[in-house]
């Protein structure tokens, strides 16, 4: 099969057989960064802008180094959202970029649907690296990759989100990347952290992490933010972590071959004991090597592949 | 106000008439700013236009208009915004005070009114604000501003939180026999929203504004009306659970009456999922269940008035990320193709509902100096339009604004011509030449 996308928006509107050949073309990339030299060819001459509204480290981080393995140019603009909106709209900034004939943006910003709006407005191609509470796709993917390693099959697989569900794009991603290919996502929070309508999207829901933890092949826990904490939403990080922290005892009542996964940063501690992150039922650092693997093969597409070529 | 006193022969017209329900093929004479005549008319010294396939009908009015003038004449300014209005078969528009400075006082009604005659295009009415800037702490000077000829009161987009200052503004005005307009939104409920909290902003993760946050303030502030005996009006109503709490107390004969948007009524939101700023309004399109709750209220007459909001803003501040974008959107010049379109075409209202809805109930509640029946020595003051199939496109907009949620639709109705007062403002679909 073919890539037809210019950009890269949502794990939403991808179809199953899209999001198989990104993780497909992943996997020779994977190879690839096991080597001493990790450079290949295919985006040489090509320019890779990361725009990054949203502090970030690792993504930002790991986008660069997907690109210079390709050995594409980049370059990075990190700007806050406060000076921007003092300043050039995003509408001046699109108009400058293309320009300035960049071929690819990945952009992170604070605003749902931002990415989109920008993917509109230029002729390079986009990948959303995050927008608001919307959508994270490239992180989903990574997800998905580092699973496959790790179960035979995405069908039926049960996995379980646990936190702050109506403020993630992560768990939003991945409850669109999962059940696409087959598996059974659940959600674990308090209440006032799941969307008004969570009904509406494809997840069982469950309040008490005992009982959520029983059966579960894979349990992810997100990152929770403090100033959730401050306009109410929980009593305390005390009261979290004693209702829905993956701590030792919680790791006893899984099952035995539980894997544990996060998107980083991890708040050790809080969503989980530091050494559930550490122990052999974590795959968090293999997550993180996968991204960029993932982010190689995304912008390996989204520049039109070599359809005849090998990649090196 | 200069007036064109040529007599106008309009030959072969569809005559809606609104008392008795009927379409009739007649001739219409204008002459003296005055229907002269109906029937077969011949031989008579007029200006002729053959309107053979058109239909006259009592001119729109709206209740619900952003002048943006003074203080926003970079959105709209009067002139502008006339030209809007009759270019959408509107001959009457009621600015809100939220201007800059606002409508809070005896001055600044009289410019805005005059300013309307100076353009003079459709007539202008106004409100003025219930509290001083409105601020929502202390009332307005109200007697100047009724002095003036407002038609009501209303802070408009700033909700009145604190119920004794609304419960206040309504006993007081008791003596002054005019409504104070209400935008229901409790604000610590809407707090940061951006859409409608239901099945889209799951999806999409955006801050939501629940439909509580209008139907529990429409319910504190319906109890407060009886219990004074004052008089509200519910402007665009959004959700059935509104509905509800309008239909509880419209039976134990609180004085409300209601509006709806031509947005409300049209479209849901699904449409933000596209994320275009154009479908960013307060309130914001609720859920189809909603939607269809809106189209019953204006078929049993729950709902008496469909009124536009219509809110310019300047393409730059659209054109933006949707949380930074402003709240509103236009309607003047699209509210008759749309709605005749989608509701009187495809049989959901008839012709004379949607007048009644748009002219006879507006006049009636707002005290409104427009016609409502197109009858022998009544005001010229009345539209013409024809089945046509066209699309909206934002070079059919005198607007200065372009922030339109219907642009790109096809519609089956083109208003061709708008009179006030036996003056033609709007001809064959073009603004009168000179103004």
């Amino acid at each position: 099969m073919e890539w037809k996308r210019k950009d890269l928006i949502t794990i939403e509107e991808l179809t199953p057989e899209e999001i198989n050949l990104i993780l497909d073309t992943a996997e020779p990339f994977k190879e690839i960064l096991r080597r001493n030299i990790k450079k290949v060819p295919p985006l040489r001459g090509r320019t890779v802008l990361n725009l990054f509204f949203e502090p970030s480290t690792r993504t930002s981080a790991s986008f660069s180094i997907a690109a210079k393995r390709l050995s594409a140019e980049t370059m990075s603009i990190s700007t806050s959202t406060s000076s921007v909106k003092k300043g050039e709209t995003l509408l001046d900034t699109a108009r400058n970029l293309e320009a300035m004939r960049v071929d690819m943006v990945v952009m992170r910003h604070s605003c749902e649907g931002a990415p989109k709006f920008l993917s509109e407005r230029i002729e390079a191609s986009v990948i959303n690296a995050g927008d608001g509470n919307h959508e994270h796709p490239t992180q989903c993917l990574l997800d998905l990759s580092t699973l496959r390693e790790n179960v035979k099959t995405f069908k039926g697989l049960k996995v379980l989100i646990v936190g702050d569900i109506a403020h993630s794009r992560v768990a939003r991603s991945n409850i669109w990347g999962l059940t696409k290919l087959g598996a059974e996502v659940s959600v674990c929070a308090p209440p006032t952290l799941l969307p008004q309508n969570i009904e509406q999207l494809p997840v069982n829901v469950y309040y008490n992490m005992d009982e959520a933890i029983r059966d579960k092949d894979v349990i992810y826990l997100l990152r929770i933010q403090r100033e959730r904490q401050k306009v109410g939403l929980f009593p305390s990080t005390r009261e979290y972590m004693n209702l829905f922290s993956m701590d030792r005892d919680r790791l006893k009542k899984t099952k035995e071959d539980v894997i544990i996964m996060h998107p980083g940063p991890i708040n050790r501690g809080v969503e989980l004991d530091g050494d559930v992150a550490d122990g052999k039922h974590s795959v968090i650092l293999n997550q993180v090597t996968n991204g960029v693997a993932v982010r190689m093969a995304v912008l390996y597409l989204l520049n039109g592949g070599n359809k005849d070529e090998k990649i090196i | 106000m200069k007036k064109s006193y040529d007599r106008i022969l309009f030959k072969n017209v569809n005559l809606i008439d609104t008392k008795n329900k009927t379409i009739e093929k007649k001739d219409i004479l204008i002459g003296n700013g005055k229907i002269e005549k109906l029937g077969e008319i011949n031989d008579v010294d007029a200006k002729v236009i053959d309107c053979q396939g058109m239909y006259a009908s009592p001119g729109l009015v709206d209740i619900h208009t952003h002048l943006r003038e003074p203080g926003y004449e970079y959105k709209e300014t009067i002139d502008t915004v006339s030209r809007a209005a009759v270019n959408g078969g509107f001959v009457a528009i009621t600015g809100m005070a939220n201007t800059v400075p606002a409508v809070d006082t005896a001055g600044t009604v009289r410019y805005v009114l005059e300013r309307g005659k100076d353009v003079d295009l459709a007539k202008i009415y106004t409100y003025g604000a219930v509290t001083k800037n409105l601020e929502g702490k202390e009332l307005a000077e109200i007697n100047d501003l009724v002095k003036e000829g407002v038609i009501g009161l209303s802070d408009d987009g700033n909700t009145i939180m604190d119920p004794s200052l609304l419960l206040r503004a309504l006993k007081y005005i008791k003596m002054f026999d005019i409504p104070i307009v209400l935008h229901e939104e409790d604000i610590n409920l809407s707090e940061e929203g951006v859409m409608h909290e239901g099945k889209v902003q799951a999806k999409l993760g955006m801050v939501g504004i629940p439909d509580l946050s209008e139907d529990t303030i429409t319910y504190r502030d319906l109890r407060i009306a009886e219990y004074v005996d004052g008089r509200v009006h519910i402007t665009h109503v959004s959700s059935k659970n509104t509905l509800d709490v309008i239909k509880y107390a419209k039976d134990r004969n609180v004085k409300v009456t209601c509006d709806v948007t031509p947005h409300h009524l049209l479209l849901n939101d699904t449409y933000v999922e596209t994320f275009n700023t154009n479908y960013k309004m307060k309130p914001p399109l609720r859920s189809e269940e909603d939607r269809l709750a809106l189209v019953d209220g204006i078929k049993t007459g729950l709902i008496d008035i469909i009124a536009t909001d219509h809110a310019p803003h300047a393409i730059y501040e659209k054109e933006v990320e949707f949380n930074y974008a402003p709240f509103g959107v236009t309607g003047l010049e699209t509210a008759f193709p749309v709605l005749y379109t989608e509701l009187v075409k495809k049989g959901e209202i008839d012709i004379f509902q949607l007048l009644k809805l748009m002219n006879e109930n507006p006049v009636k509640y707002f005290k409104i100096d427009i016609p409502t029946r197109m009858q022998e020595g009544e005001d010229a003051t009345f539209m013409i339009f024809k089945e046509e199939d066209w699309k909206i496109t934002p070079r059919y907009f005198q607007s200065k604004s372009r922030n339109n949620a219907f642009i790109g639709r096809n519609v089956g109705v083109r208003v061709m011509f708008t009179l006030v007062e036996g003056d033609m403002k709007l001809v064959e679909g073009e603004i009168k030449k000179g103004a």
